[in-house]
């Protein structure tokens, strides 16, 4: 109980923080948001007055600071009204895009671990062999190369010049919402991106699986197993590789937090309509609510999946309950 | 090869015979000579033998050898073991896996840490001998592997209990099922009691000779206090630096020694003001004293109180010098 | 004698050469080590050489548009011309730089915090659930928000990747303080009337070195990862040549009318240095484990 109870304080305490990072960073600037986003965008006076009125600019501090944490617990959570797309307020785009990031967080995520699981398995039954030695060296490589020329090589060699996938969008333009061939075009859509995803954290959490059953395999209890006369099938399963998933799966949050930085550049590059997509054209725009926001919401999806590796983490090891 | 010792004559196919074994280990371009041209014969089983040294005596290493799980960085350089006639060394992967176990099995230094974190005791058993034989059901199974339990003295309410929940003593208890569950020829027990209190050591003893009679099996029983085989084991084995310098039965090797080793070894015993005990002293410094490739030297003459010149120029072979006893050492 | 140098290794974790001296061997013995510094070795002369032989500069316009590779433009030039070999020799500075300085400092920090909280038992709750806090952050978002809202001062960038990077070195700093703390002669130093800040300077400090050495390596390699990326969105500007800023333009202009030169080559050098410090790294990092010799 103690344990869950750390963890959820500190999703508590990383969501006051995110809040005040969204509030008080951008009030830090000299001069207000509007004046920066209205220098950029030559913009007449009486305009740049419209804006600070309709977004409280002008009221003093903590009168924007009790609108402001008043707006994110009302429902739906108000977080002010994008830039670019005024009037649209920037939960509702936010949200409208937020099935797309979903799926290629999870289906990139998953592939990713259990493929990274399936490599560290065999390789701890055939240590040394060159399977062992060249998904280690894979792992770096792709622990390494950077996401968006990783998108961009992909795109070029799978997109332009073998055209077997497309380049770019998440779904075809002419098909028709919840008919089987838009379930086949989000797919071809999304094998791309979540290939180039995959295989950065493949190489991500196979170095962390590395390392915990590089010591798993050396610990006492797996060489008793052996002395008992088990099976390699069932000391490499049961003894070495349930162990060694105990660390990964603790580290969900933060490993998380690594796929969502990277899934960011992918979106860019392939124009995948998710949220990370939204924040590349803001930094163009200045669209300083919409960045905000997108910040915002991107935490509180590894917040959630950190929780899960939590709650996971206590089904899995024993010994943080009893 | 035959001048291993044996309590009698020796059969064709001993139950486990040690000849010339040497191991090795390797670091860094430094070789650490871990056994020596160990030779040892064991006719029968229901032979129970102490193995008693200091650290870096072997010991340890001795034990691991017979359960053939010597691995790099050590190796085994010289010498064979015979199992009831199979060679060891030699086994198949799949003739370990039932050797290891169902013949011989053995209980660890850090038996504490030998279980699994995220299994349950139970089913360390169950698995144990469910992994070993295809035809056994899990409910049967299941029924052994409680009465294993019961029988070194687990409480049932604490079958589906976790390693991390036992004290040190308890979890010894489930090491000492396991070892037993698969009715193994021969146990080796290395220093299965020196994390406990003195309370929990006898107990513990007491359980692993209940079950040795019980079960008329063999014991290597490794320790590092010479006091604990005193009615445990029959026979008992010196070791020095990798070699065996004495063997005989307990009652007699332990009553009246003759390795001038063994002396020193039972004389701290009664000696109740030295608190650096002499059995404990680390391998380092003995390593220091004991230049590993002068094979021409009795490796103990430095320290002995005995040695004359013949000591420092030539090795002493373990020789039979009475009925049922061996010594290591020029003055017999 | 031979068993006498054995002796020292094992006996002699307490003294810093001793330990030094078992680490370098088992870490040079590792392939990945040298691969690592062999192509580290190979950027490093060179980013210093280059700049004096290769004539081109890469702000200047030295050929004609999209040219690949020749004899003249090793790496070819880009949508204006200029050449991409001097983009990506001179565009090494401002990424690495940034990089080094960021994990320097990160690694500084997370040295710091860990040693407070593995030795101070009564601080470490609230640094580790600070540094559980900062993770769960993700990086290039919360960058970029910093960025784009501050775009004249680059400094604050790398300050803010400190801020990120010091959890990862100060979790296994702590761990290793923590295993230091309850040795022997750290009691005995107590016991002789050591305060504790001299306690941590001359006892834990020279002990977590070597780890925290092995954790700058890697960070550098993030660090880099991160930086690059934030080039690429155009995050700090895009106008001064950096490695990321590289493919800013690229995928802006050219790149899908085919000129894969202007990409190829940049990734190429960004992959090889990062997984170099990574393999360094790791390396390092797997030498220090105190498990038994594999």
């Amino acid at each position: 109980m103690n344990f869950i109870r750390k963890r959820i304080l500190i999703a508590i305490i990383v969501f006051i923080v995110a809040l005040n990072l969204d509030f008080f960073l951008p009030r830090l600037v000299p001069g207000n948001i509007a004046q920066t986003y209205a220098s950029g965008h030559l913009m007449p006076t009486q305009d740049v007055q419209l804006i600070e009125a309709r977004f409280g600019l002008n009221q003093p501090l903590y009168i924007q600071y009790f609108d402001f944490i008043k707006n994110v617990f009302s429902w739906p959570p108000y977080f002010g009204v994008s830039f670019q797309f005024y009037p649209q307020p920037v939960t509702s785009l936010v949200l409208s895009r937020t099935e797309w990031t979903l799926i290629l967080i999870a289906a990139s995520g998953l592939i990713a671990a259990v493929w990274a699981f399936a490599f560290a398995a065999v390789s701890a039954m055939r240590r040394g062999g060159k399977f062992e030695m060249s998904s280690l060296y894979s792992s770096i490589i792709f622990w390494s190369i950077p996401g968006f020329w990783f998108a961009m090589l992909l795109i070029w060699v799978f997109g332009v010049s073998l055209r077997w996938f497309p380049i770019f969008g998440t779904v075809g333009y002419n098909v028709v919402p919840g008919s089987m061939s838009y379930a086949l075009s989000v797919i071809w859509h999304a094998v791309l991106p979540v290939t180039t995803l995959s295989l950065i954290m493949y190489g991500h959490y196979y170095i962390i699986l590395r390392g915990s059953s590089q010591e798993a395999l050396a610990s006492d209890y797996v060489i008793a197993a052996r002395g008992r006369g088990l099976r390699e099938r069932v000391v490499s399963l049961k003894y070495v590789m349930r162990n060694s998933i105990l660390p990964v799966v603790s580290l969900l949050g933060f490993s998380i937090a690594q796929l969502v930085s990277i899934e960011v550049v992918v979106e860019a590059v392939y124009s995948y309509a998710g949220v990370g997509d939204l924040i590349v054209d803001a930094v163009l725009y200045r669209d300083y609510p919409l960045i905000e926001g997108t910040f915002f919401y991107l935490t509180m999806v590894v917040i959630l999946f950190g929780l899960f590796g939590d709650f996971l983490l206590i089904k899995l090891d024993p010994r943080l309950t009893r | 090869m035959s001048n291993a010792p044996a309590t009698e004559s020796n059969a064709s196919s001993s139950f486990l015979q040690l000849s010339d074994l040497t191991v090795e280990y390797t670091v860094e371009d430094n070789v650490f000579r871990a056994l020596d041209g160990i030779s040892l014969d064991v006719p029968r089983q229901g032979y129970t033998l102490g193995i008693v040294g200091e650290s870096g005596s072997g010991k340890t290493t001795l034990g691991m050898s017979i359960m053939g799980m010597i691995q790099s960085p050590g190796k085994v350089v010289e010498g064979s073991i015979k199992f009831m006639g199979k060679d060891v060394l030699e086994m198949s992967g799949r003739e370990m896996r039932n050797y290891r176990g169902p013949s011989v099995s053995m209980v660890y230094q850090s038996a504490m840490n030998s279980l699994n974190p995220v299994m349950n005791i139970l089913n360390h058993v169950v698995e144990v001998i469910r992994d070993h034989s295809k035809n056994i059901s899990k409910s049967e199974a299941t029924e052994r592997a409680k009465k294993l339990l019961t029988d070194v003295g687990i409480p049932e309410d604490r079958f589906s209990s976790y390693p991390h929940e036992f004290s040190g003593g308890m979890r010894q208890r489930v090491v000492i099922a396991l070892a037993l569950a698969l009715n193994p020829k021969l146990l080796i027990a290395d220093e299965p009691t020196s994390a406990l209190d003195v309370i929990v050591q006898q107990q513990i003893l007491g359980l692993l000779k209940k079950h040795i009679v019980d079960r008329g099996l063999s014991l290597f029983f490794i320790t590092h206090e010479i006091a604990l085989t005193e009615g445990l084991v029959d026979n008992v084995a010196v070791m020095f630096a990798g070699e065996i310098v004495e063997l005989g039965p307990s009652s007699k090797v332990l009553f009246s020694p003759f390795h001038p080793y063994s002396e020193e070894l039972l004389g701290s015993l009664l000696n109740m003001e030295s608190n650096l005990s002499t059995l404990d002293r680390p391998s380092a410094q003995n390593e220091s004293l004991v230049p590993h490739d002068l094979t021409r030297a009795c490796k103990f003459s430095v320290r002995c109180k005995y040695a004359f010149d013949r000591c420092r120029k030539e090795r002493p072979l373990l020789r039979q010098v009475e009925k049922d006893r061996w010594v290591a050492c020029h003055k017999y | 004698m031979a068993s006498k140098k054995k002796q020292s290794s094992s006996l002699s974790l307490s003294f810093k050469n001793g330990r030094f001296g078992i680490l370098y061997s088992i870490f040079w013995k590792k392939t990945r080590a040298k691969i690592g510094t062999c192509i580290l070795l190979f950027f490093f002369v060179l980013l210093i050489v280059g700049p004096f032989l290769y004539p081109y500069s890469p702000y200047a316009i030295s050929g004609a548009k999209n040219q690949p590779p020749s004899l003249a433009h090793v790496f070819g030039t880009d949508y204006q011309g200029k050449d991409v070999l001097s983009q990506v020799i001179y565009g090494a500075y401002p990424s690495l730089l940034a990089g080094i300085v960021s994990a320097l400092g990160g690694t500084i920090l997370g040295l710091l915090l860990g040693v407070i909280a593995g030795y101070f038992s009564k601080v470490e709750g609230a640094i580790s659930a600070a540094s559980d806090v900062v993770i769960t952050f993700p990086a290039i978002p919360l960058l970029v928000m910093i960025g784009m809202l501050y775009p004249q001062i680059d400094q604050l960038l790398i300050l803010a990747l400190i801020l990120i990077l010091w959890p990862v070195a100060a979790r296994a700093i702590r761990s290793q303080v923590l295993s230091v703390k309850n040795r022997p002669y750290v009691e005995a130093a107590k016991a002789s009337g050591m305060g504790d800040w001299e306690i941590i300077r001359k006892i834990i400090i020279p002990e977590v070195t070597a780890i925290a050495f092995a954790w700058f390596v890697l960070s550098v390699a993030t660090a880099i990862i991160i930086l690059v990326a934030l080039e690429f969105l155009g995050v700090g500007s895009p106008d001064v040549v950096s490695w990321g800023s590289i493919f800013y333009w690229a995928q802006q202009f050219a790149f899908y009318s085919g000129d894969w030169w202007w990409v190829l080559a940049p990734g190429i050098s960004i992959t090889l240095v990062t997984a170099a410090f990574a393999m360094i790294g790791f390396s390092l990092e797997e030498a220090m484990n105190p498990r038994l010799i594999r």
